[in-house]
């Protein structure tokens, strides 16, 4: 199946698992349409961001099951894939048996995919960010404005500490 | 009045004069005319009468020499001049980075404390000004995306359950209509 999923299709998906399941069922069809690359994959697009860095974190994204996944638990610890999230709590990012790591690259949807699934594959609604940013971001969707606003405090306080007044 | 004969009458003179007086015989002879020099060889008692005064201005003189000297050998010196240390201070300046440097250009007075303060207030208003603002505008646009994402949800669920009522109650092909229906318009 070669065929870009039409919009009005996936306007009809009401349900958030319903979205999901045609997400997880698109991974290796070619339902994106990429101004640079054209048609390509959700597992090609994030291929393409393998090793830059996520746009949040600013840490190198990586990918490749074999050399940054284990299913041992205490392995992945070893390896120091575990954080503490938002919420204060200790956590590998986990999927199946799999433990992986952190800045492992994942694909996320800027406006969450469950409440606007017409643009489930629309290039510009896709972003490559790692893993743990994305296990952040969750489903809020003012994420992005709050990451920015984040940031221009940082740099304001920034610039405060380095000009103190004498 | 007398006129001195030969060269060698004016050099025996001046030895006199010299030895009278304590002035060097170059600058006797450099500085006076055989007439001054004739008349100056007559008052020898004179002179001598002068020449401690003379000898003591000459070491006050040799001595104020010595200091300048001393300070010339210092400004010589690499190591004590200004410009040197100036010239170091400087590379060591530019070689901080940052706050060191700023502060380094402090201690040399070269940043006018006042004008950075004033700058410094300035920046520190327009930095909490701006702050507010932003904090305002990503709270209310946060406000609305919030009350978005409910009022979709609210719809999503709404339409599920309109979807399942009339799949349930009448059948799939009815939907099917409704969902052409609604792609048409
Ligand atoms: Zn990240």
């Amino acid at each position: 199946m070669n065929e870009v999923i039409k919009k009005y299709k996936l306007r009809k998906l009401y349900k958030s698992s319903d979205v999901s399941a045609v997400w997880n069922a698109s991974q290796n069809l070619q339902v994106i349409s990429h101004p640079q690359y054209g048609l390509i994959s959700p597992n090609e697009y994030r291929a393409k961001y393998k090793n830059k860095p996520c746009p949040y974190c600013g840490k190198k994204m990586v990918q490749g099951q074999q050399f940054y996944s284990t299913t041992s638990r205490q392995d992945a610890i070893n390896r120091g894939y575990q954080y503490v999230d938002k919420s204060g709590n200790k956590t590998i990012n986990q999927a199946g048996r799999n433990f992986f790591h952190p800045n492992y690259i994942t694909l996320d949807h800027r406006t969450n995919k469950a409440r606007c699934p017409e643009k489930l594959f629309d290039s510009d609604n896709l972003e490559a960010i790692c893993w743990r940013c994305n296990n952040q971001k969750g489903d809020d969707n003012s994420f992005e404005l709050q990451h920015t606003c984040d940031y221009l405090n940082s740099l304001a306080e920034e610039a405060r500490s380095r000009y103190p007044k004498l | 009045m007398t006129v001195m004969k030969t060269s060698k009458e004016r050099k025996k003179s001046i030895s006199k004069i010299s030895h009278a007086s304590g002035i060097a015989q170059y600058a006797l002879a450099a500085k006076m005319s055989d007439e001054q020099i004739t008349k100056a060889a007559k008052h020898l008692d004179v002179l001598s009468v002068i020449k401690s005064a003379n000898n003591y201005n000459r070491y006050c003189q040799s001595q104020k020499t010595a200091e300048a000297n001393q300070k010339l050998k210092q400004f010589m010196n690499i190591e004590n001049s200004e410009i040197y240390k100036a010239g170091q201070w400087l590379l060591h300046s530019l070689s901080n980075v940052g706050q060191e440097r700023k502060e380094s250009l402090l201690e040399k007075e070269l940043i006018h404390k006042e004008d950075y303060n004033q700058t410094v207030e300035d920046l520190n208003d327009v930095i909490s000004e701006q702050k507010q603002g932003v904090d305002k505008q990503t709270f209310s646009a946060s406000e609305s995306i919030k009350n978005l994402e409910d009022a979709n949800d609210s719809f999503r669920y709404q339409l599920q359950a309109i979807k399942d009522y009339i799949e349930n109650n009448y059948d799939a092909k009815t939907w099917s209509e409704i969902e052409k229906y609604i792609h048409r318009n």
